[in-house]
């Protein structure tokens, strides 16, 4: 299994990086900025979806549109609350990721509540 | 995990290619929604502030008479801010003022290729899905609607096949006894995405859901409603969106308007338009004549397998068929009903190519290959067929259809059919030097709207104005014919000097001196005046 992670992993920093060197190449140090925040847009989405029974290509796909529902939306209300979009937009983001990592950290030593789920499989 | 590259692939070959309106000149451009668009995002991204009112400069009223959007929705936003946030986002972190907004348009257009993949390959394996996606990166309808500047229409309809995908695996897994309700949450935030960046394109998902879950429920007989489930997603569906219904759907807004004005075409047309495949819709709405013609979208080569791949699902009929064809049905609707597409199917014809070039492609590389395989050839053989085929559908597509639509986004906008640099520059000295709430009299007279590049109805003379005024974040006003409501004018003669030279400004001129009288020139670089008004 280390292996198959390994090349999956392996396959998606690849196409991020064939992707980012696009926008560099066609839009300069601006392109890469774009992808980089678009990224890190995503990656929230990316993480909690990864909780879940997805394939990689769902879990990637669908982290970009579940941003603009989950993210963008607290985004908005909240920067009323901070009075500015880049703070709000940051923390949002850190805190998200610290939680759906704590999540994925669970998931995968099989604990708290993926340890239920784990062991009525092996029943 | 050759998909994770597949993706990766098709959104690289559509950045190159979305991004050709803009990878030289790299000033704004679009019809009047996309400078509605772009500011929105930009506004928020410059103030680093979210907007709940509209501004003055979009909102404005000139002696009490108001001629901007917030008519639409008393005074605030009219779309869920979603959209347009994220634009401010990506221009907070992305260092420029332009061009990270127009990446963004590009880049969330494009996606119907992707989304589509996933769907496609899910039902019909990895080579239709990849071809579909890359027949899609040229969907002329996508593109035409993306330079028009309709961004989150483009962005909205390419969530649909996600939708479609995720009810579909979950009522899959239903069939499979393990029931995975992740796939109806994901489409529940898939569907609250759509209402939050367009709400129209909602239909196009729910529709062919409605009419395949039927056709699933009596061929599987198997009922799917699970309590739990849906009521975790009805819960999931409120949270996320209740605090926004009043963006489209508040005291009114256009969409309520719209909504009350939708008629069924079939009192005005009668029964002859259901044996026509784009019914009663006429070619109005949209300005560019190609976007009505199949023959640019399709190539003829081509038709003969939609018929084969059309004709292969309805003989097979498998739930992956079945499904297609809902969507193909479900089109139809669209077309012939216009109280399902809120009376804008000349919108909705866009979606026509996101299900028929999939079906091209299962034409020729499963259905060809299958139905000469009743003969009896062997498994090499079909193979091989399988791939000449491929190779055929995509040389036909690259020498027929890739070209007119590489040429439509190269060729976009030209010179001074958007903003010029000295516009730009004339746009960011208003932003920089005028009060938040100066009206600003933007002259027009015949001889600025008869420049020829004007003549076609697209793009306006009124698209540019909007544009600077969005640019300069300042209210103008380019309707009345009464200048002494106004603070300051500007008057561009940069156009005409582009196109007519010296003589054209000076002739301009003449009719622009009765307005000067007692106005003190505040900015004058390269044939752009702005002027403060005496009051």
């Amino acid at each position: 299994m280390p292996n198959n992670n390994f090349s999956k992993n392996w396959q998606i920093i690849l196409g991020s990086v064939v992707l980012l060197l696009v926008y560099t190449f066609l839009f300069k140090f601006t392109g890469a900025r774009f992808i980089l925040t678009l990224s890190i847009f995503a990656l929230p989405s990316y993480l909690m979806l990864n909780l879940f029974d997805l394939e990689d290509i769902e879990k990637i796909i669908f982290s970009f549109f579940i941003s603009i529902s989950i993210i963008s939306s607290s985004v908005y209300w909240l920067s009323f609350l901070t009075n500015s979009i880049r703070l709000t937009f940051l923390s949002i983001v850190i805190f998200l990721t610290a939680i759906a990592l704590i999540f994925n950290i669970l998931k995968n030593k099989k604990l708290f509540l993926f340890e239920e789920k784990h062991k009525s499989k092996e029943d | 995990m050759k998909d994770a590259l597949a993706i990766f692939l098709l959104m690289a070959i559509s950045a190159f290619v979305w991004t050709l309106p803009f990878q030289q000149n790299q000033y704004p451009y679009g019809d009047v929604d996309s400078s509605t668009h772009f500011t929105l995002g930009d506004y928020m991204g410059q103030n680093d502030k979210p907007i709940y009112l509209l501004p003055y400069y979009i909102n404005g009223t000139i002696k009490g008479v108001t001629n901007g959007y917030g008519i639409l929705n008393g005074g605030k936003l009219w779309y869920p801010p979603q959209y347009h946030i994220t634009e401010a986002i990506i221009q907070l972190f992305s260092g420029a003022r332009v061009v990270p907004i127009f990446l963004f348009f590009a880049f969330a257009g494009s996606l119907i290729a992707v989304t589509t993949y996933l769907l496609i390959r899910y039902l019909y394996g990895f080579l239709p899905a990849l071809i579909s996606g890359f027949f899609l990166i040229f969907s002329l309808r996508d593109i035409m609607w993306f330079l028009a500047g309709q961004h989150p229409q483009v962005l909205s309809f390419a969530i649909a096949p996600l939708v479609i995908y995720s009810i579909y695996r979950y009522l899959e897994s239903f069939k499979e006894k393990n029931p995975k309700q992740i796939y109806l949450y994901t489409a529940i935030l898939l569907i609250a995405a759509q209402f939050f960046i367009h709400p129209q394109a909602i239909i196009v998902s729910v529709l062919p859901l409605a009419i395949f879950s039927l056709i699933f429920i009596v061929k599987e007989k198997i009922i799917f409603i699970n309590i739990k489930h849906i009521t975790i997603a009805i819960i999931l569906l409120l949270i996320l969106t209740v605090s926004f219904l009043q963006f489209p759907l508040g005291k009114s807004s256009v969409y309520s308007a719209g909504l009350g004005k939708a008629e069924d075409a079939r009192s005005s047309y009668g029964l002859g338009i259901f044996f026509s495949w784009y019914g009663a819709l006429q070619p109005v709405g949209f300005h560019n004549p190609e976007y009505w013609s199949s023959a640019k979208i399709y190539s003829i080569l081509l038709i003969p397998f939609i018929i084969f791949g059309a004709v292969y699902l309805i003989l097979r009929r498998k739930n992956q068929d079945l499904l297609l064809l809902s969507m193909l049905l479900s089109f139809y609707l669209l077309m012939h009903f216009s109280i399902l597409s809120f009376s804008r199917a000349e919108r909705l014809i866009e979606i026509e190519a996101h299900i028929i070039y999939p079906l091209i492609v299962i034409g020729a590389i499963i259905a060809v290959p299958n139905i000469i395989s009743l003969f009896k050839i062997s498994k090499e053989i079909k193979f091989m067929l399988k791939y000449a085929l491929a190779l055929l559908i995509v040389l036909i597509f690259i020498f027929t259809i890739v070209g007119n639509s590489y040429n439509t986004l190269k060729n976009a906008y030209p010179d001074i059919a958007r903003i010029t640099q000295s516009q730009y520059e004339a746009s960011e000295w208003m932003r920089s030097n005028l009060p938040n709430n100066a009206d600003v009299y933007m002259f027009r007279n015949d001889f600025t709207t008869a420049l020829p590049i004007f003549q076609n109805n697209f793009p306006t003379f009124y698209t540019k104005k909007k544009w600077i005024q969005v640019l300069s974040l300042r209210h103008m006003d380019w309707s009345s014919q009464d200048v002494t409501n106004s603070t300051h004018m500007i008057l561009d003669l940069s156009d005409i000097y582009a196109v007519y030279g010296q003589q054209g400004v000076i002739e301009a001129q003449k009719e622009t001196d009765m307005y000067m009288q007692n106005a003190t020139v505040l900015y004058d670089k390269n044939y752009i005046k702005v002027y403060k008004l005496a009051q």
